[in-house]
């Protein structure tokens, strides 16, 4: 068992020894967030388009199962009886009067007094609206919670229209995280190890707890046990926040980046050197900001690029490690949702998202996000062992159970440069624990 | 959306009545005067025998209107339009009992909602005329027998079959309104005739030989007068009022009486003219019944590049929205389709599967609605037409069955107005009896100055909302498509109609102008069809009426005559940043008039000041040397229609402060407004020299004291306040307009310079004759004055914080500037201004400068907009060129007569005259035109901002602002199309220091730059980033405004600020996606 404080068998012996790396197999499962159409002549409307053929497909099996075949499938469309209960499919839309509008921001520009920049765009008049391909309708109803759902979620409302054209809603139902592969029995400990927010470019007040996790990493500190039981650590995640960390006021300039990037580079070669990295950017690294983002450039990090076991990988990211299927993003869908309802703790976020079956439905609304046109890359397929989400302000962690004996570990990754915290995952059993270098 | 919106912005072409009508529009300030002219017609009604009202809808529908019995019940109603038309005489009635009879008609609601018609009997035509010291009453007989005669003989055809013209010729002593002279009546001769147009045939008749009437050089008096006008004073009824029918005085009309209705109303009634009550508009009658409000918008399926026309094109959805007044949502909702289309939540739709069938079930609905009052975007000029000519073609028979008479139709007339500013306008105008067309464009038009008056901008103006526009191309498209694309095109149509009915309530249209009929006493369609004369003439002759006084029927004659206009005391220049005071006389011609008795009636000639003997001290002399007897000899008509006018102002004022209902308070706010402007339009009447009756005495009076006042407010205020009477600074009179004085006390600060005010107020109002009163109202700090009528100040009229930021005359809302203009001006008065930053502003106008030479400026700041009036114009223009180069690259989305040409000034060969070098701006946008920034510099920013800062720089303004530093470098731009493009060849450049790169290479970056990769790969990034950002944000921005994530975005608004934005962060995004692509793929 990994860092227990008080080893039992913690005998002074500082004696070499070689210790091989454990070693799993690996698969990049991110093919659909590297492959995105990049046609910016095309428009937000296809990935909506192609979100909701999907969940069509994915909910018309759910809804009969849940509500049986008594109430009809119908499309807005199709809703000519008023009062007549029936099962619609579509995307929520969420009206927020304190959303930010350019349009508005660009028409302030010339009024005098200037408005106070908000952080949370909740009001109380907020209110929803399902759309399908061609048709809105108001949504009222005890059962569905305006302030616990965002726009682009996509759900079945089962309830009827009535005389002013509005739906009442009487039961809702969620596409659910989906099928999990049967996960995988591990004979011995198998470690993740996940850090978030490096933020090389103001390393000042956590360089040294950065070089205590390379020196941790690399095996370099504590007793040969401890030694042992680090080398159990088959993979580590940079859950973005690389460069600079989403929680930087205002907007890092190019120049603090060029020194950010060295010191970058080496710091990934010497963990590249001793276990396999996953570098995922975030919204303020060098890369495009619209999700999903592509990997950093080879060009950032010539002497990282030398080690094959340094991988440069998309946010979101998706991969299996021996067998168990690991997602994440680097938590910019997550903060929105968050900025856009009243929910406010991360974890409880993400179920949500793994119920809605989406990592990040509030792109493209309020998150950048690529025009894609044949798919959305977001959709969960199969429900992931692992979920974890970066550039958290504190560690959290819990153990999501399905409907369907699904098991997944929910980890709030913490900002490195805040906390000193990375988490730790034992494939074994799914338990999570932090540890912080200070 | 698509449709031409033909813009008028002459006021549009009165009401065609009565033949004798000669009234001219009248401008509101007397200094832009405008004539215009019109082709007149002969009103000719057309009759059909229309259709029944079907009531086939319970929401459509009037509710059923309760059993009445005039034997027991009153009848109380709110009438809103008043007409006239000659019918048969019913027995029982007063007035001639010889048909044809003239009838007035007064349509109305009661407050249960149910449609009222009122036929009123008896009220004959008359007018005035002089006659001879020894005309008697038998002369007057003699007068009536030959007259009667001649007229008859001069009716050539006399088709209506009138047996006696001259009804009654009586003799009346009265005074004439004109000049004063003693106060003897003078005798009058009253000739009553049987039809209105009869009074310009007797006029002119007895014109022609006075002497066989017994007449000796005849004036006319009131001959002028429009009916329904005289029908109006003489009743005492006023615009919009409540009208009581008291029990047994009136005989409701149903299918068993005598007389059979003949309007669509609910209930139809007949009154003698003296036997109702016309109830004021005061306490409980300022009520305001329920009317109904209908707003329409028309789609047609044009063909390409052609407009529609109503030969051609059908209409394919009608979109209608009904509300009641005071209703917060309208109850109707509802599109007629051709065509199936899928269903709208919260709406109603029809289909039709002929569009014969959709329009005349439409009219079966618009009569079954029955309402009150028409709304729309252009509907008068646009839509109403389109819908009449296309049903005509289509021999839609009942379809034009549209106002309240059962078996009238609605005709459309032309009109063409023609006035020295505005040019020639056409006009349409189309009669709904008892209903009023209210078509909003023509009421923003008349009362708001905009930069551009299409529903997208209006709405975006007064509502902030931004509405989504279909390029006219794609409609015909949408409409074969399928039934959910018409189902989005009905959306479209149903925001149309929508839009207008939230504008009305936002800037309570129809309370205000309600208000206005009250006060000046005319009916509602005059406000809109007419101009401010018939407004002053109604409470002239209401007055005139009461007092005993004849108004004088005026010849019209344009006179040259001038007189001296308002004063200014010339500007002192300059930045003020110490506290100006600013005082005001309140209503400042009014209150002459009223100070020094200014009117018609105590005007004395100046022959006559010794025969009516009187004497030094009951005379004033204006400055302009003009004669009026005092109140105390003669009160004058004019000051007391003043009087009551400002009075009813203050009091409605102080109702308002009480008045807590918010709907209430908007009608007193209505009120008191419409009673400002009427009083102020009492002076414009005088002074309108095509007008009914102008007194250039009066005016130039006016005019005269008001120069006299300024000037002496500024001597009294520069004598007091000195440092000789002990006060800080001497006092200086910076600057001094029409009504209001800027003086600099010295004082630095706010309440200061407040206080001084305020005393400086008091201490002349003290000095004038009452009621004019000096008032103290504002403080500019820090003040900018650059010009006569030009200036900026932050407004103060408390010392704690400003109101706002008061600018005249500098351009902001100029429609032949770009917005780059009026942004960047309205930012440097804002930097002068508020934050007391000069150097800021000076250096904000260098980089405004500097980014639209490198090409930094977004290019919808650039975009120049006007309205392709005609094709032919002499002087070539650019927008008209552009129209046609359009044309020759794709005649179906090039801009059509009536459309608003957007355009850019791009570059070209030296001396290329400028309506050359305009480009549209979407071309330029993808073919990277490159724009001609020196055009800009020196044809748009160049003279508005040498203007505000040569009072700060002073000569120096124009070398740093112009010359500068910051002007050096220029962006350069290569065009893909033109001359040369074709035979040049791109080649790839090195990204870092541009070098041109071997023709083989892939690689971003020459072997030199090689080092620096990472460097110059993260500032392309950056670039990348803030585009892609950019680009996310605006078409998330315009998925939420077109209302759906699914559909695509197809707007074509280029009044909205992202239109063009949206169109080339999408370009520039694509290019640096490649230019970051050619670093190679970050996965390798």
């Amino acid at each position: 068992m990994l860092f227990k404080a008080e080893s039992s068998k913690a005998e002074n012996t500082f004696q070499a020894c070689e210790l091989e790396r454990q070693e799993v197999d690996y698969t990049d499962c991110s093919k659909r967030f590297q492959e995105v159409a990049r046609d910016f002549s095309k428009q937000y409307a296809h990935i909506y388009s192609a979100r909701l053929n999907t969940y069509r497909n994915i909910l018309t099996p759910i809804v009969r199962k849940k509500w049986s075949d008594r109430h009809k499938i119908l499309k807005l469309c199709e809703l000519r009886d008023k009062g007549t209960t029936c099962v619609i499919i579509g995307t929520l839309f969420k009206f927020q009067e304190l959303k930010p509008s350019i349009l508005k921001e660009l028409s302030d520009q010339l009024e005098i007094i200037p408005q106070a920049p908000r952080t949370h765009f909740v009001h109380d008049s907020d209110s929803l609206v399902l759309e399908d391909e061609l048709q809105r309708i108001k949504l009222v109803g005890e059962c569905i919670d305006v302030h616990s759902v965002v726009t682009g979620v996509v759900c079945a409302l089962l309830g009827s229209e009535d005389e002013d054209g509005i739906f009442t809603v009487q039961d809702v139902c969620w596409a659910g995280c989906g099928i999990q592969k049967p996960l995988p029995k591990l004979s011995s400990d198998k470690y993740v190890v996940l850090i978030s927010g490096l933020n090389t470019s103001k390393t000042a007040e956590h360089m040294f707890s950065l070089h205590l996790l390379m020196e941790w990493l690399s095996g370099l500190s504590g007793t040969s046990e401890y030694q042992e039981e680090v080398s159990k650590i088959v993979r580590v995640i940079v859950a973005g926040g690389v460069l600079a960390s989403q929680t930087n006021e205002g907007t890092e300039n190019e120049s603090d980046f060029i020194a950010a990037v060295e010191l970058m580079d080496s710091l990934a070669a010497t963990l590249s050197a001793v276990a396999p990295l996953d570098l995922m950017p975030s919204s303020k690294d060098p890369t495009g900001i619209m999700l999903p983002q592509k990997p950093f450039h080879y060009c950032l990090f010539p002497k990282a690029i030398e080690y094959k076991s340094f991988n440069r990988v998309t946010n979101p990211y998706e991969c299996d490690i021996g067998g168990f299927t690991c997602l994440g993003t680097s938590g910019e869908p997550i903060k929105d949702i968050m900025r856009y309802s009243k929910l406010d703790n991360t974890l409880e976020v993400m179920k949500k998202t793994l119920l809605w079956r989406n990592i990040a439905p509030t792109c493209p609304d309020t998150i950048p996000c690529t025009p894609c046109t044949d798919t959305d890359p977001f959709i969960i397929y199969n429900c992931p062992a692992i979920y974890f989400c970066g550039n958290c302000p504190e560690f959290a962690t819990d153990l999501y159970e399905g409907e369907n004996g699904q098991r997944t570990r929910l980890v709030c990754v913490p900002n490195f440069c805040d906390s000193m915290t990375v988490a730790l995952i034992n494939l074994a059993n799914l338990e999570c624990y932090s540890m912080k270098f200070s | 959306m698509d449709k031409k919106r033909q813009y008028s912005k002459a006021p549009p072409p009165k009401r065609l009545k009565s033949g004798d009508d000669d009234d001219n529009d009248l401008p509101c300030t007397f200094e832009e005067q405008l004539a215009y002219m019109e082709t007149d017609f002969e009103s000719q009604e057309v009759f059909g025998e229309g259709p029944e009202n079907q009531s086939t809808n319970m929401k459509w529908s009037r509710p059923p209107p309760p059993a009445m019995d005039p034997k027991k019940d009153t009848l109380v109603f709110q009438q809103i339009d008043i007409d006239n038309y000659n019918g048969q005489p019913m027995p029982g009635m007063p007035g001639s009992q010889l048909a044809p009879v003239p009838i007035m008609r007064m349509y109305g609601i009661t407050m249960d909602g149910n449609s009222v018609c009122c036929h009123v009997h008896g009220f004959t035509p008359y007018f005035y005329v002089t006659v001879p010291v020894n005309f008697t009453e038998s002369s007057c007989n003699n007068l009536k027998q030959n007259l009667n005669k001649a007229i008859l003989e001069d009716l050539r055809s006399n088709k209506d079959n009138i047996k006696e013209t001259t009804l009654e010729v009586r003799l009346v002593k009265a005074k004439s309104l004109m000049f004063y002279q003693g106060d003897k009546d003078i005798t009058f001769a009253r000739v009553s005739v049987a039809l209105p147009k009869l009074i310009a045939a007797a006029k002119r008749l007895i014109e022609r030989q006075p002497t066989s009437f017994g007449l000796m050089d005849p004036s006319f008096f009131e001959s002028n007068i429009d009916f329904d006008i005289r029908f109006m004073v003489d009743t005492s009824v006023v615009g919009c009022s409540w009208i009581e029918l008291p029990v047994n005085k009136w005989f409701l009309r149903s299918k068993d009486s005598q007389v059979k209705p003949e309007s669509r109303c609910q209930i139809e009634v007949d009154v003698a003219w003296n036997a109702f009550i016309a109830h004021q508009p005061e306490g409980e009658w300022s009520k305001v019944a329920p009317f109904r409000i209908l707003s329409f918008d028309i789609e047609c399926a044009g063909r390409k590049g052609v407009f529609p026309e109503p030969q051609h094109d059908p209409v394919i959805q009608i979109a209608s929205m009904v509300i009641r007044q005071g209703d917060p949502e309208p109850y109707v909702r509802n599109v007629f389709t051709l065509n199936t289309c899928a269903p709208i939540v919260g709406s109603q739709v029809l289909s039709f599967q002929s569009e014969s069938e959709l329009l005349a079930k439409w009219s079966d609905f618009f009569r079954e609605l029955d309402p009150d009052i028409i709304t729309g975007y252009n509907i008068n000029n646009f839509d109403w037409p389109y819908l009449i000519n296309r049903a005509k073609h289509l021999k839609v028979d009942n379809f034009d069955f549209l106002g309240r008479i059962r078996n009238i139709r609605s005709v459309i007339k032309d009109s063409v107005l023609q006035s020295k500013q505005m040019g020639r306008r056409e006009n349409k105008s189309i009669n709904f009896e008892g209903r009023v067309p209210f078509d909003l464009l023509l009421v923003l038009v008349r009362d708001y100055k905009l930069r551009s008056y299409t529903l997208n901008a209006v709405s975006y103006h007064f509502l902030q909302e931004q509405k989504e526009d279909v390029h006219h191309s794609i409609i015909s498209d949408l409409q074969n498509e399928s039934e959910q694309t018409r189902r989005r095109l009905a959306m479209y149509c149903l925001k149309d109609a929508y839009l207008p009915l939230k504008l009305l309530n936002k800037l309570m249209c129809i309370i205000n102008y309600m208000e206005m009929a009250r006060v000046t006493g005319v009916p509602l369609l005059c406000l809109l069809t007419r101009g401010q004369q018939i407004k002053v003439v109604s409470q002239l002759l209401r007055k005139a009426k009461e007092a005993g006084y004849l108004m004088p029927a005026h010849h019209g004659q344009g006179s040259d005559e001038q007189f001296e206009g308002a004063t200014v005391i010339e500007p002192k220049r300059g930045y003020y940043a110490d506290p100006i005071s600013t005082l005001d006389f309140a209503s400042l011609y009014p209150s002459i008039m009223m100070a020094h008795n200014l009117c018609y009636t105590t005007l004395v000639q100046p022959s006559m000041q010794n025969k009516i003997n009187l004497s030094e001290n009951d005379v004033t002399v204006t400055p302009s040397k003009n004669m009026f007897v005092k109140s105390s000899v003669r009160k004058g008509l004019l000051p007391e229609i003043l009087e009551s006018l400002l009075a009813a102002r203050k009091k409605a004022k102080a109702d308002l402060k009480n008045e807590k209902d918010p709907f209430k308070r908007s009608v007193l706010d209505g009120r008191q407004l419409a009673l400002k402007i009427s009083a102020n339009s009492v002076y414009g009447f005088t002074g309108a020299q095509v007008g009914k009756l102008p007194c250039l005495e009066i005016s130039s009076s006016v005019t005269a004291y008001g120069r006299t006042m300024i000037e002496f407010t500024k001597s009294e205020v520069e004598k007091k306040y000195t440092k000789a009477n002990g006060y800080k600074e001497d006092a200086v009179v910076i600057y001094g307009d029409t009504d209001s004085v800027m003086v600099k006390f010295g004082v630095k600060t706010l309440e200061e310079s407040m206080e001084l005010g305020r005393e400086a107020a008091d201490f002349v109002t003290e000095k004038f004759v009452k009621p004019i009163k000096l008032e103290f109202e504002k403080v500019y700090y820090p003040y900018l004055l650059i010009n006569k009528k030009r200036y900026a100040g932050l407004y103060f009229t408390k010392p704690d914080k400003y109101d706002k930021m008061d600018c005249k005359g500098i351009e902001t809302v100029r429609r032949d500037n770009c917005p780059l203009v009026s942004n960047m001006m309205s930012t440097c008065l804002q930097k002068l201004l508020i934050d007391r930053d000069p150097d800021g502003a000076v250096n904000y106008a260098k980089q405004i400068i500097s980014d639209l030479l490198c090409n930094r400026i977004d290019i919808s700041q650039l975009v120049i907009t006007k309205e392709l009036t005609k094709n032919d114009y002499a002087a070539k223009q650019a927008h008209v060129e552009l129209a046609n180069k359009m044309k020759k690259r794709d005649a179906g989305t090039a801009p059509k007569l009536g459309d608003r040409v957007p355009y850019v000034i791009c570059c070209a060969t030296k001396n290329t005259p400028a309506y050359m070098k305009a480009e549209d701006p979407i071309y330029v946008l993808e073919n990277s035109v490159p724009i001609d920034f020196s055009y800009y510099m020196e044809n748009q920013l160049s003279k508005p901002l040498l203007r505000i800062f040569e009072p700060i720089l002073g000569e120096k303004a124009e070398s740093l602002l112009l010359k500068g530093e910051h002007t050096r470098t220029k962006a350069m731009v290569t065009s893909k199309v033109g001359a040369l493009a074709a035979f040049t060849k791109k080649k790839e450049k090195c990204i870092g220091c541009k070098t041109v790169m071997p023709s083989d290479t892939v690689k971003a970056l020459c072997n030199h730059c090689m080092h620096k990769e990472r460097q110059i790969y993260i500032s392309e990034i950056f670039k990348l980033r803030q585009l892609q950002e950019k680009f996310s944000r605006l078409w998330t921005e315009c998925q939420r405004c077109q209302g759906s994530l699914h559909e695509e975005v197809l707007c074509t608004n280029r009044d909205c600020t992202i239109f063009y934005m949206r169109k080339k962060t999408g370009i520039e995004l694509d290019a640096q996606e490649k230019t970051v692509l050619r670093f190679g793929e970050p996965s390798w």
